[in-house]
């Protein structure tokens, strides 16, 4: 017999879409529209925020949707990256590019998450970092093909060449993909993953093949952090094995923790949060590992649910004040 | 045939290495429940420390041999220091907040070394009682890696007379096996965890000093090392000693043969035994059923 993990990390995830949804979508199109007359740099900050929201968001659906902790997304993002790149540098064609960078990750999210769900959670973790390590030591050390440390320079394409353009549809790319995890999460699949989130055992006693399931979130989460790779390749211009670094697949992990994983659109809160605070901390020192180390360190001892869960908490304390005083309201009456 | 046997005494010099450091993430984790991702960072601060400790001697001729008997100490007493104040905040969460806490630590001691050592690559020089190398059963072998070698069974054989042959010992296994029921009958658990997790850190901090003469030192060589952690645990049985040491061999034995046979794919041979073991023998050499 397994031992039943009752966690309390596997509450019920939140997903207002309407509220947050269109505060986000709002924000995400109001501000290069307003920052348009800045320079381009704040439009491609804006960028790099969307291609992580994505990464975020798909790596939260094994995350905070089935309570599967990943520690190696980069290779999925990573491999997203070089097969775009290259096949950029070939062909020149950006749908073609997108689409085998999300493919291949898709791929390999099949051969190594059949080898990461085999048993446990606690397997799981540590199973996607070594996985992951070995795609970043492949990268690194195959000069032939991936230039090893020197990286690649990614071709410039044509019809995106003004940031503001390219901005939009990284934005589209970006909130199509979210909607289809927004769909995926409120189909019947969506279901079962929240379901063995909060119990596998009863999950499984019910007859559903959690191992399966588990692998097809992974190759999901794989395709799409892929995908978010696969266009972050023409974005960023060079390319270097940084970007399959263990670095690499903490950036989610950071954002989710930071937004907090329990709501639909924690990631994307977090990376916003996450983006703009390294943008900040690395003005001033090298060291963000070591800040963003000791905030997650906080984070976790003090509130695990992130900024979505102080957002609540306050929330709900306002709630209960106003309750408060209104029975005392109703006393003194 | 000379070859083959120098292979294999390489081989197992590394599987020793390697045993010295697992061996300290298994027992971590069958006490505590609670698997430090942070362990290859401790590694690496043993690694450093040493490197610190030669420095501050200078030329002096012994300054490893207090490297070796300070520098674990200094690891082990920071590791202690980290259960206490942290660590035990968190043993009744959920796994994956565990995960994610030892997985800071990581962040922490990286960027702490990388600002502390900077990121100039070092080694320390080998004690000059190793400076030539020995004639061993017939091969002139490194002396350095035959002391490797001998200590890393004198630990393992420790280890096994310490945890089967004394009362300690045999709360250790006590605890693997049922915390509370320990707990309950008496046995002062926070400091027992306390005590394990700075044997494990310990372990950590021998394994970064005795690998400061062989290899240069970086900030990031904590990821590599856990990672071989976490397949010697997979191969050998998550939370087994006896599996570590039969993996950390194995492991051993498929680095130095494939080093010296097809170094191309040397890598992923590791890799590619832990695939298999997962296909044929989910749990490892020695692991229980239930994970």
């Amino acid at each position: 017999m397994k031992k039943a993990i009752h966690s309390p990390a596997c509450g019920e995830v939140k997903d207002s879409l309407y509220s947050w949804g269109f505060v986000i979508a709002v924000t995400t199109v109001a501000i290069p529209l307003i920052f348009s007359q800045f320079p381009p740099y704040y439009i491609k900050l804006a960028s790099s925020i969307m291609i992580m929201i994505l990464y975020g968001v798909s790596f939260n659906l094994l995350y905070g949707y089935t309570g599967y902790l990943s520690f190696g997304q980069a290779a999925y993002f990573g491999s997203g990256v070089y097969v775009s790149a290259l096949i950029l540098r070939s062909t020149s064609s950006l749908p073609l590019a997108l689409l085998g960078g999300s493919i291949a990750p898709a791929l390999l999210a099949i051969v190594f998450g059949y080898f990461c769900v085999k048993r446990s959670k606690l397997y799981f973790a540590m199973l996607t970092l070594a996985f992951a390590q070995l795609i970043y030591t492949l990268i690194f050390k195959w000069r032939s093909l991936t230039g090893g440390d020197d990286g690649i320079v990614v071709p410039r394409i044509p019809y995106l060449h003004n940031p503001l353009t390219f901005y939009f549809f990284i934005l589209a790319l970006v909130l199509v993909s979210v909607f289809i995890h927004w769909v995926i999460v409120h189909s019947p699949f969506g279901h079962m993953l929240k379901s063995i989130c909060q119990n596998q055992e009863r999950t499984e006693f019910i007859g559903v093949p959690v191992e399966k399931q588990v692998l097809v979130a992974f190759i999901i989460a794989g395709f799409f952090g892929g995908l978010a790779g696969a266009i972050y390749a023409p974005f960023i211009g060079v390319i270097s094995p940084k970007l399959v670094h263990w670095t690499m697949s903490l950036t989610p992990v950071i954002m989710v923790v930071f937004g907090g994983a329990k709501h639909f659109w924690g990631p994307a809160i977090g990376a916003i949060v996450y983006i703009v605070l390294k943008d900040i901390i690395t003005l001033y020192t090298d060291n963000w590992l070591l800040v963003f180390g000791l905030m997650l360190l906080i984070i976790v001892l003090i509130s695990p649910r992130g900024v979505m869960g102080v957002l609540e908490n306050i929330g709900t304390y306002i709630k209960k004040n106003i309750t408060k005083a209104n029975l005392m309201k109703e006393r003194i009456n | 045939m000379e070859d083959q046997f120098l292979i294999l005494l390489n081989g197992l010099s590394f599987a020793m290495l390697l045993f010295l450091v697992s061996v300290g993430f298994t027992l971590q984790f069958s006490v505590l429940g609670v698997l430090n991702l942070a362990h290859g960072s401790f590694y690496m601060l043993g690694v450093f420390l040493a490197i610190t400790v030669a420095m501050f001697m200078g030329n002096y001729a012994g300054n490893f041999w207090i490297g070796l008997l300070l520098a674990p100490l200094l690891v082990a007493a920071f590791g202690a220091f980290l259960e206490w104040s942290l660590l035990r905040r968190i043993y009744i969460r959920d796994v994956l907040f565990q995960y994610l806490f030892t997985y800071t630590w990581i962040l922490i001691i990286d960027d702490l070394v990388l600002m502390i050592w900077g990121a100039r690559y070092s080694i320390i020089s080998l004690p000059p009682i190793f400076s030539a190398p020995v004639n061993f059963l017939g091969v002139t072998f490194s002396s350095y890696r035959l002391f490797i070698i001998l200590l890393g069974l004198l630990v393992a054989g420790l280890l096994w007379f310490f945890l089967q042959k004394t009362k300690a010992g045999m709360i250790v296994r006590a605890a693997s096996v049922n915390r509370e029921m320990v707990g309950a009958l008496g046995v002062n658990t926070p400091l027992l965890f306390t005590a394990v997790f700075a044997l494990g850190a310990w372990l950590a901090g021998v394994g970064g000093v005795l690998v400061a003469p062989l290899q240069t030192a970086y900030a990031g060589m904590g990821l590599d090392i856990i990672v071989d952690c976490f397949i010697v645990v997979v191969i050998g049985g998550m939370g087994s000693i006896k599996g570590a040491f039969w993996a950390a061999l194995t492991l051993g034995m498929l680095r130095a043969f494939g080093i010296a046979y097809v170094p191309q794919v040397e890598m992923a041979l590791s890799y590619l035994l832990m695939a298999v073991i997962l296909i044929i023998r989910p749990r490892g050499f020695f692991g229980r059923e239930e994970a």
